[in-house]
């Protein structure tokens, strides 16, 4: 009895460290052969605010999604 | 950002059967003078609250709230994922170089 609460305590604090872990450093990115998932966002350019692009209107073209942190730093 | 807008003939084919939209948790706002003060030939996306970030598995997360983080995708004309550079390291000059290549391998 002893012995499987300390099982299910050392199983509790696996979990909570994975999911402490996760929360720190985000996600895992999506592999080769996923579908990339679709999505709509406002979108900018250097003529100014422009409409909302949607992925999946470039369907049967190349698109390069580049994340980054933050505008006017390196990243 | 500055090296997509100096080698964007070299690496995006000029945006022929490529398109490169980079993509931040800033308001359109922002980036669209950000852009203009820039001169970037290229689309920015305003992903506030990360929601496509996390979608992706593209973000950290901060003590002001999930941010996206430098992960690069690139989605096939089959609109599936072709290639992933994570993190996409800006400031190595090979990172551009590999990019180059695979987008040359996989757009038509």
């Amino acid at each position: 009895m002893r012995m499987r609460r300390v099982g299910l305590t050392l199983g509790g604090l696996a979990v909570a460290g994975f999911l402490a872990a996760q929360a720190v450093q985000g996600g895992t990115p999506l592999q080769v052969g996923a579908v990339a998932p679709d999505f709509t966002l406002p979108s900018a350019t250097s003529a100014g605010v422009g409409k909302p692009v949607r992925l999946s209107d470039f369907k049967g073209q190349t698109v390069v999604l580049a994340f980054f942190f933050k505008a006017r730093t390196g990243g | 950002m500055d090296a997509y807008r100096d080698q964007y003939a070299k690496i995006f084919k000029d945006g022929k059967g490529v398109t490169l939209l980079a993509i931040s948790t800033d308001p359109d706002t922002t980036l669209a003078s950000w852009a203009r003060d820039k001169g970037y030939q290229f689309a920015l996306l305003s992903d506030l609250g990360a929601e496509v970030g996390k979608k992706y598995g593209a973000f950290v997360n901060t003590p002001r709230g999930a941010v996206d983080n430098r992960t690069l995708f690139i989605v096939g004309p089959d609109g599936k994922i072709a290639h992933v550079m994570a993190p996409f390291r800006e400031v190595d000059a090979t990172s551009y170089t590999q990019l180059a290549e695979a987008v040359a391998r996989i757009a038509r």
